[in-house]
């Protein structure tokens, strides 16, 4: 019971934040699920700076001053506004809501296989121990750590590794009393897949597409692995999660370009990077990307496109300084390190192998063996990731004059750099974990989760006649101008 | 002290896939003939005595016992037993007197109920399953088992029908969730014999239908209009897999949620029969700011981090014989041996400290103790 009201109040300061930055979409069905996202990231955020830059442990006054801040300032905001033009509401002029996808022979099996996979995952989520398969969870006993005010060197490694919003989010019952059980960790996770198919439904159908929606549920539910994590407390599906919800945003803010999208795509991705010690690596080709796509879809505003998301930005800094602040510089970014470590050795290697056996080995040392088939069938044959990859191969090829044509073209780029950033780190940078399964698999949940979402909204597109562009007033269409084509012109009205 | 709600609420709790499993356990094995076991018990190959009581062949478990049993090319067995304690048995197949690691994947095993029963075991789905491997069984926990009855099933003599009843177990084998499913699900295969893996016959058929379907409709539309042919196959491609993940998950998932820390910790025995029922008897024994050490068999990294892990935030640390300073999970608490208050036994193999003696007993390998 106190988790579902500490769930309340995660979600209520969500939407409340949500609304004080004006980036609520105006309809609750959205802004509910969204809010549970974003409350995580900003407790999560608030908590963990405050402990690492304040030195205030988190306990129930604070977490309540951090929740009830976003829905003050909403407040105080709205009152400000008043009279100005409706506040919060970048809703979806001129896109009619829809809510049951056509056509329903074939959408209504795909929508029972993700309810029955939700409920499936939330029933056997709330029922498996939280340990599950290994003795202890970094990620379930960061909170634990957390609610208990332990804050020495290795309990602040621990926290670092484990990320603001898995080691903080789970702790909010136990901070404001209740009792520890690690159990919160599942159903928080539990609660983020929830929110989740949540969010990519109501979203597509307050736009008129629930299609893309439905779509992106089934792709989602079809991915057994992604499904068996939502049901355990490693963080790999957070991760997911998150970078599905942002990719939901960005695909809408390719389509509609509605700076709104790009900013709440940004918050996502922000929540993204305070996932584990990969969720920054993994958010940075795709934020960099969106604010190079907002720069470049309102160059006519010049720096000033920039205004609304620079804050998002500068505010995130704040976390890599508590981290820095709680793990020093080395410990805040272990994976350049391990990058720098990399090629040192690498070069060491070459640089080696050259001099010894001339300018035949100077070509570079050659690939660990295996490595590479063991991620190309990682991709397509182990089945834990379904058929994402052979769909989205096929898709990639074959649609590409769609990607273009219906504003897939950032996103799908920003896709194409998580992705080639997940292989470089299964091929190059950790191979030994790929060579003995230990990760290969996991670390491709995040892109595949935001793989889904986006082929979901390709998919969509393609099977729509035409353009999905709107035809400015006065002109034709290419399909009726293909249609007319060599036919003799009419003359006079 | 004895915990006398412990065994009801273990069948209180239990599931609607373990009715179903346990009905399914309970209907007779089909071509399956009956094992004497008077005659059979002297040929079983045992890592601990073996006695013959008038209701079968009984055996204490204190830790662990492997068996393997002399049924050569046996594909199925069915074993009628009587248990007491807490006891989880895993089955594979022997070479010889040669065995896999018993929790390599996938990792068959069952919890044996405390009572009578009947238990079905698959072995054409164990890892490196073979016609002319022997069944090994291997017994950890506490507690004693009586064999009051056993029927095996031999796989088929014709090596074509072997080879399809072999394929025809793995292709719906169901999946069985073990130490390495955090990292991968053991990948579905399609004919295992061919070593052709569902996914791959299903990318194929997707490929295939994609283009086919492609190409159809700019043959009899004369337009080029990929999308709805590629969404198709996809969806009939994903939907087949579905299905097939569907029958083979639904043996392990467990859906009834407990909300009840404790009761949910009782009655979590997936990966030992003791250590959730443990982990429950001392989380309610030892205060929340009693300094905790555990002391478990090492190298068993498992248990004493999932016990100290159930027992946060009281800190917990690993009790290690000798050391001056004894650390805890991460290293996040230190403690050093006259700082502990409450000590958790658990195979550990060892006496205990000096001054501390049994408090709550769960059975004589897992107990909570502490200085009187």
């Amino acid at each position: 019971m106190t988790f579902l009201l500490a769930a309340a109040l995660m979600c209520a300061s969500g939407v409340g934040l949500l609304r004080a930055l004006r980036l609520g979409t105006g309809r609750l069905v959205v802004d509910v699920p969204l809010g549970w996202f974003v409350g995580m990231a900003w407790f999560a955020a608030a908590t963990f700076s405050i402990q690492a830059l304040l030195g205030v442990p988190a306990n129930a006054p604070l977490a309540i001053a951090v929740l009830a801040f976003p829905l003050g300032a909403w407040g105080l905001l709205r009152g400000r506004r008043a009279g100005r033009a409706a506040s919060g509401g970048s809703g979806a002029p001129g896109l009619e809501r829809r809510w049951m996808p056509r056509p329903a022979w074939l959408f209504a099996p795909m929508a029972a296989w993700s309810i029955v996979v939700l409920a499936a995952v939330v029933l056997h989520g709330l029922s498996t121990p939280t340990h599950t398969d290994d003795g202890y969870r970094v990620r379930a006993y960061a909170p634990v750590l957390v609610a208990a005010g332990t804050w020495n060197g290795p309990a602040r490694d621990l926290i670092a590794m484990a990320g603001p919003i898995p080691a903080v989010a789970p702790a909010l019952a136990w901070v404001l009393g209740a009792s520890v059980d690690p159990f919160h960790v599942n159903a928080t996770i539990v609660l983020t897949f929830l929110a989740l198919l949540a969010l990519l439904v109501a979203l597509a159908s307050e736009r008129g597409a629930p299609e893309t929606g439905w779509g992106a549920a089934f792709a989602l539910t079809s991915l057994p692995f992604l499904a068996y994590h939502a049901t355990s407390t490693y963080s790999d599906a957070w991760l997911a999660m998150y970078l599905g919800a942002a990719f939901a945003f960005l695909v809408a803010f390719g389509q509609r370009r509605d700076t709104a999208d790009a900013a709440r795509a940004l918050l996502l991705l922000l929540g993204a990077a305070m996932v584990k010690r990969e969720g920054e690596l993994v958010a940075f080709p795709a934020v960099v990307l969106l604010l190079a796509q907002v720069a470049w879809v309102r160059r006519a505003e010049g720096v000033r496109s920039l205004a609304r998301l620079a804050p998002l930005c500068a505010a995130y800094g704040v976390v890599v300084a508590a981290r820095v602040a709680a793990v020093g510089l080395p410990g805040a970014f272990p994976f350049l390190r391990a990058a720098a470590e990399r090629t040192v050795a690498a070069g060491g290697a070459a640089a080696t192998a050259a001099a010894a056996a001339g300018p035949v080995a100077a070509r570079g040392p050659a690939p660990e063996p295996g490595v590479g088939t063991i991620f190309v069938e990682a991709l397509f044959s182990d089945g834990n990731l379904g058929l994402l990859y052979w769909v989205l191969a096929v898709s990639v090829v074959l649609l590409f004059p769609r990607i273009l044509k219906d504003g897939l073209a950032w996103s799908g780029a920003a896709l194409g750099l998580i992705f080639a950033e997940t292989a470089a780190s299964a091929l190059w940078l950790y191979p030994e974990f790929t060579l003995d399964h230990g990760t290969v698999h996991r670390s491709l949940l995040p892109v595949s989760a935001a793989a889904a979402v986006w082929l979901s909204a390709l998919m969509v597109a393609s099977c729509r006649p035409g353009s999905a562009k709107p035809i400015p007033p006065g002109r034709r269409g290419d399909a009726a101008r293909s249609g007319s084509k060599g036919r003799p012109r009419r003359r006079g009205g | 002290m004895e915990i006398p709600t412990l065994r009801r609420d273990a069948r209180r709790s239990r599931r609607a896939a373990t009715w179903a499993a346990m009905l399914l356990a309970a209907a007779p094995l089909p071509g399956a003939r009956e094992v004497p076991l008077r005659e059979f018990a002297a040929q079983i190959g045992s890592t601990s005595p073996l006695r013959l009581t008038s209701e079968g062949i009984g055996v204490d478990v204190d830790g662990w016992i492997g068996l393997i049993l002399p049924l050569a090319g046996a594909e199925a067995l069915q074993i009628d037993y009587r248990s007491a304690g807490f006891v989880m048995l895993t089955w594979s197949s022997a070479s010889g007197s040669t065995v896999p690691i018993p929790h390599s994947p996938p990792w068959h095993r069952q919890i044996l109920a405390p009572g009578p029963g009947r238990v079905t075991l698959e072995l054409a789905t164990t890892p490196l399953w073979g016609a002319d491997r022997s069944p090994f069984l291997f017994l950890e926990g506490t507690g004693t088992v009586v064999v009051t009855g056993l029927r095996a099933r031999a796989a088929a003599q014709d090596p074509a029908e072997r080879t399809r009843s072999s394929d025809e177990a793995l292709r719906w084998a169901p999946i069985r969730v073990g130490h390495t499913t955090i990292n991968w699900i053991d990948s579905p295969v399609w004919i295992a014999s061919r070593k052709l893996l569902l996914q791959d016959a299903l990318g194929v058929a997707f490929a295939t239908l994609a283009v086919g379907g492609m190409l159809a409709w700019w043959a009899t539309k004369r337009r080029w209009r990929p999308g709805p042919a590629i969404a198709l196959a996809a969806i009939a491609a994903v939907a087949a897999g579905n299905g097939v993940f569907a029958v083979r998950a639904a043996p392990a998932l467990t859906l009834v949620p407990s909300l009840d820390p404790d009761a949910r910790l009782r009655k979590w025995t997936a990966f030992d029969p003791e250590l959730g029922p443990l982990a429950a008897l001392a989380r309610g024994v030892i205060g929340p700011t009693e300094r905790v050490g555990v002391l478990a068999k090492e190298p068993n990294w498992f248990g004493w981090e999932t016990l100290c892990f159930h027992l946060s935030p009281r800190p917990c640390v690993q009790v290690v014989s000798g050391s001056p300073e004894y650390s805890g999970l991460h290293g996040v608490d230190r403690l050093r041996p006259d700082q502990i208050d409450a000590l958790v036994f658990f195979h550990a193999g060892a006496p205990l400290p000096p001054g501390f003696a049994p408090f709550a007993i769960l059975d004589k390998n897992a107990f909570v103790a502490r200085r009187p």
